[in-house]
């Protein structure tokens, strides 16, 4: 007799081992549950809502062919992010020959002005609420370059080490330790000048 | 302070630094205000940024969203059910060549009968394609050649290497 899921109520590694044996409805469901973060991995890397729904759906199709090789080692939602950071960053690349452009051949000096910034700029979250500050931190993520965001996205919110950064980027961990410092000044500068925005106009 | 030294000190924040290095950085910061003060700002943007990832929301329903991903694996699964295809010319050979075979065979008695010249521009024969093996048999008393033409993948054929290796008769 077959046996009744109650999808809804599973927690994830049960809705994984039946996706794993082919189970769609158990893979919706974690579609379902997980469907914001994914999306949200996605725009982050890539600042376009479109583009960033397409490679999140193209990472859930990749995470259902790829589902046989999760072992459990991290949760399912920091391996699907993983998965979703691959098809991002193969898009990214894709974009960037498309256009002539580069990741890879980010201006390595072009983060002069920010090595010449003061460094006792004023702590960017202070007097800040969490949703406030995430909000100023999308702002100034829209205003960093390709390179310099995918590096704070892959360290700060993925929290990978320059090493496993610089693989996937496909670049030396010189690069990344270089574009992750000018990343975090352009960053601090950013959301401090939107805090003094925010100041004057109060 | 120069780049690498920068650099050292952000490692240093990140946890990064080898233990050698990380104490000489340690050291810097101990008598250097302006590296403790970059060493500060560094923490403190990476601690604004870690667990705040702008949160977004699908701008889609829940069943279009899903909608999309299982057409797609519908489709990628269908084709994986597929039986591998041969290529299409392999599986033409497969009913062409026991045909094509005897019709070389039924040639080559009658081209025997039509003169010698011909005989000898016959002794060579180039094959059309690497799945397809040949086997001779000459009697020249009888002044008859005989051509068998195989598919090598045929399983009648499962020693096609010996049999490639016969010695001319």
């Amino acid at each position: 007799m077959a046996k009744f899921t109650d999808y809804p109520q599973a927690e994830d590694v049960r809705l994984v081992r039946l996706a794993q044996k082919g189970d769609t409805l158990a893979f919706e469901e974690l579609v379902a549950r997980h469907r914001d973060k994914i999306y949200a991995r996605a725009y982050s890397m890539v600042r376009n809502e479109d583009e960033a729904l397409d490679l999140s759906q193209e990472a859930w199709i990749k995470g259902w062919q790829r589902l046989k090789q999760f072992q459990g080692d991290s949760s399912f939602v920091t391996w699907m992010t993983r998965v979703t950071i691959n098809v991002c960053l193969d898009h990214l690349r894709k974009r960037k020959r498309e256009r002539a452009e580069s990741i890879e051949q980010m201006d390595e000096d072009s983060g002069g002005v920010e090595r010449q910034m003061p460094v006792d700029v004023p702590d960017p979250i202070a007097g800040l609420d969490r949703q406030e500050l995430r909000v100023r931190i999308d702002k100034a993520l829209g205003q960093l370059s390709e390179a310099h965001r995918t590096s704070l996205v892959l360290h700060e919110f993925e929290g990978l080490e320059y090493k496993e950064i610089a693989r996937r980027m496909e670049c030396s961990i010189g690069t990344v330790m270089s574009r992750l410092f000018y990343a975090r000044r352009r960053m601090a500068s950013l959301l401090a000048g939107l805090k003094k925005e925010r100041d004057e106009q109060s | 302070m120069n780049a690498e030294t920068q650099l050292k000190v952000q490692a240093l924040v990140d946890g990064e630094l080898p233990a050698k290095e990380a104490a000489q950085v340690e050291a810097l910061l101990a008598s250097d205000a302006r590296a403790r003060q970059l060493a500060a700002a560094l923490k403190a943007t990476r601690d604004a940024l870690r667990d705040n990832e702008p949160p977004m929301t699908v701008p889609e329903s829940r069943d279009f969203y899903w909608s999309k991903i299982a057409k797609e694996i519908e489709r990628l699964e269908a084709a994986e059910a597929r039986p591998a295809r041969r290529p299409a010319l392999a599986g033409l050979w497969r009913w062409l060549a026991p045909a094509g075979g005897l019709a070389a065979v039924a040639a080559l008695v009658m081209i025997k009968s039509a003169g010698p010249s011909l005989e000898m521009a016959l002794t060579e024969v180039h094959m059309a394609s690497p799945d397809m093996g040949a086997m001779t048999f000459s009697d020249q008393e009888a002044g008859v050649t005989m051509i068998w033409l195989y598919d090598r993948s045929s399983e009648l054929f499962t020693d096609s290497a010996a049999a490639d290796t016969l010695p001319p008769q």
